[in-house]
């Protein structure tokens, strides 16, 4: 049956259309999922530029170990690669000698992935030792910078002079760090660090949302401690002496235990090492009790955060953290006794000196642990004057008061206390960075101690507020009442 | 006049040449063709329609995570450059977890990278929700704003581990609307030229 002349040459026009609309379908599908990819890749491409540009590196460390420095590819003029493929991108490299200095080197890897490219430096050091293999090469800067610095000729570039800028500045800036760090090693609360640093006080959440389980869990998690290292049996002690002045290794041959997670004491003569490792134990309880009272502190204080100045909740923490800290100031007090008996047994004055630093070393990390642990339980004071214009009556200001100045005399007392123990070590010789500690925990103290009083007297003040209120609101009551009663009201 | 047939007349019915309609051949579409046809092209379109939605939604579910991922790993990229230029780390301490880190900058500029609460996100999102904050002192004694930057806006979780003097990983939880990205970085500090 053939078909009417009204649908002949319908079915490729139909056709046409279809294959047009499907292959529209297809296209526009791979083009969304290109464009997905490519804003993927974009950002994984930033990492892999910097491991192909190390790669490279590499390669070029690996040739001037492979030789002597004297006959570095770069030795007479830069040496140069262009284009080389790599990781399924390409790098140029240029390296030449460091202008105006001995045994260094400019390396410069430009790498080029998907069309991107990106330049990455090192400035290294050779260290010509042939006893120290392992340490041969130092990187002594590197940054990432913009490919257009790739160096197409010798000798110095511009941005080798921002390298030697960048360089003088790292070293201006070496003791300031170094003093930083010693303060800022034994904070565990990044507000207290960045009261150090001179930084903004970081906001706090406006409403109690739930914690995350793993929040707590993971963080503020301690350093895993060192393994137990067994001291040595009797059968092992060596039984006569070696070559060089005859020493005796403390506690060697006794079967009493060493602590595991302090450094090595200074050597000291046999006659005094009991005494040595009776104060080992006691620094090591003192220290550990104060990590201790501040772990509870923080804790506590989180607690009562997350409840909302809930102090109720916190209270097994504090209870806790006072205890450790009495414990702490106990085991301070019994180390510097034994350490003025081991003082006057040392044979010389170096010995006396490493032993009067190692004795302050420990102490001030347990006083400073103490006293940030107190500062971060205390640090809502900083709120105080905030916090006591809440309240509407002087009834609810006059409590506020009153707990406060509980507040400020147990912190006094615990001022006093932590004051009394620290001055048991005034004469003990310190490094700097332990002075420098010590000093930074009474700052932190007095600070705290500074707080709290002005939160008291904005706390008196309110309540001599609302006082005058109150009593001028009873005034106009009275007036009030007595107006239609008395009948004597002013014309 | 006789009455048309039932097939659909062309618009040049041949009545117009004088011919009967009874004895036209029949030609054009059948009114059962017709309903076939219009049936097929419902049922093709109502399969096109729902396929094409299925694939814009999901499209729009891999857009937003992608651009989720993308402004992550930019943000992360930039903390990983400032981490990756620094000479030595401060905190956390090696096999330590913390929810900030401390380090010397490529000058020795003492630098922080610390959580703060975002209120916003977090009334928002109706969670905790955090922002990854940059701070690095100039040793001036002051705060100076210009030494502070965000670089991640939405955070849910985030914590620092030394696994060696010279490395830190970072594993963090990145928040989007509903989407949650995980993300887990080894970064080695590169200017270690002071490391004896």
């Amino acid at each position: 049956m053939g078909r009417s002349s009204s649908t002949r040459g319908v079915a490729f026009p139909v056709i046409l259309v279809v294959i047009v609309l499907v292959a529209g379908f297809v296209i526009a599908l791979s083009t969304l999922q290109h464009s997905l990819k490519s804003q993927v890749y974009h950002s994984c491409n930033h990492q892999w530029s910097f491991l192909l540009a190390y790669s490279a590196m590499s390669k070029m460390l690996a040739r001037i170990h492979t030789s002597s420095w004297t006959n570095r590819p770069f030795a007479t003029s830069p040496y140069r690669e262009f284009g080389v493929p790599l990781q399924g991108g390409t790098y140029d490299l240029f390296v030449e000698n460091t202008p105006g200095r001995e045994y260094q080197a400019d390396i410069y890897v430009k790498t080029t992935l998907t069309g991107v490219s990106r330049l990455y430096f090192w400035r290294i050091t050779y260290n010509d030792d042939l006893l120290d293999i392992s340490n041969r090469i130092i990187v002594e800067f590197f940054k990432a910078a913009e490919p257009t610095v790739f160096p197409t000729a010798a000798g110095p570039s511009n941005f080798s002079k921002l390298v030697d800028d960048l360089l003088a500045e790292r070293a201006r800036n070496q003791k300031k760090s170094d003093e930083m760090t010693a303060r800022l090693a034994p904070l565990s609360d990044p507000k207290a660090v960045l009261a150090e640093l001179q930084g903004r006080t970081p906001e706090t959440f406006t409403q109690s949302w739930p914690a995350d389980p793993t929040e707590v869990a993971m963080t503020g998690r301690p350093a895993a401690p060192f393994p137990v290292v067994a001291p040595p049996g009797a059968d092992e002690v060596p039984t006569a002496g070696g070559p060089g002045p005859a020493v005796s290794i403390a506690g060697g041959g006794s079967s009493s235990p060493r602590a595991p997670d302090f450094p090595n004491i200074p050597i000291t003569s046999g006659g005094s090492s009991a005494n040595i490792t009776s104060l080992t134990d006691t620094l090591r309880a003192a220290t550990q009790a104060a990590e201790q009272a501040k772990a509870n502190y923080d804790q506590g204080k989180y607690i009562a955060d997350a409840g909302h100045g809930d102090w109720e909740g916190a209270r097994p923490n504090l209870i806790a953290a006072n205890a450790a800290r009495l414990e702490a100031i106990q085991n301070m007090g019994e180390a510097a006794s034994l350490a003025k008996d081991a003082l006057q047994q040392s044979t010389s004055a170096e010995e006396a000196k490493a032993l009067q630093e190692w004795v302050s070393s420990s102490m001030v990390a347990a006083y400073q642990n103490i006293a940030n642990g107190v500062a971060r339980a205390y640090e809502d004071f900083a709120q105080g004057a905030a916090i006591v214009s809440y309240a509407t009556t002087s009834g609810e200001a006059q409590a506020l008061l009153d707990t406060w100045i509980g507040s400020l005399a147990d912190l006094q007392r615990i001022r006093s206390e932590m004051n009394s123990v620290m001055s048991e070590i005034d004469g003990f010789a310190k490094t700097s960075e332990v002075a420098a500690a010590q000093a930074a925990a009474n700052q932190t103290l007095a600070r705290t101690e500074e707080m709290c009083k002005a939160a008291i007297e904005a706390a008196k003040a309110r309540v001599a507020e609302l006082k005058a209120q109150e009593e001028a609101a009873a005034r106009h009551a009275a007036n009030t009442d007595q107006t239609p009663s008395g009948g004597t009201a002013t014309p | 006049m006789s009455k048309l047939p039932i097939r659909r007349p062309c618009p040049a019915f041949p009545l117009a040449r004088g011919v009967s309609p009874s004895h036209a051949r029949p030609q054009g579409f059948t009114l059962t063709e017709l309903l076939v046809a219009l049936g097929i092209v419902l049922l093709v379109s109502a399969v096109g329609l729902r396929l094409l939605q299925s694939l814009s939604r999901s499209q729009r579910t891999m857009s937003a995570q992608a651009a989720l991922q993308m402004e992550a790993r930019r943000a992360f990229d930039k903390a990983i450059e400032q981490i990756r230029e620094g000479t030595d780390l401060v905190r956390p301490f090696m096999g330590e977890t913390l929810p900030f880190v401390v380090f010397k900058d490529i000058v020795n500029r003492t630098t922080i990278l610390y959580l703060e609460p975002n209120n916003p996100a977090s009334e928002r999102l109706q969670k905790r929700v955090y922002k990854l904050v940059s701070y690095r002192t100039d040793y001036s004694g002051r705060y100076d704003p210009k030494n502070e930057k965000i670089l991640l806006d939405a955070v849910r979780r985030l914590t620092f581990t030394s696994l060696s003097p010279n490395g830190v990983q970072i594993a963090a939880t990145l928040i989007h609307d509903r989407n949650e990205f995980q993300f887990l970085a080894h970064i080695g500090l590169m200017n270690l030229g002071g490391l004896e």
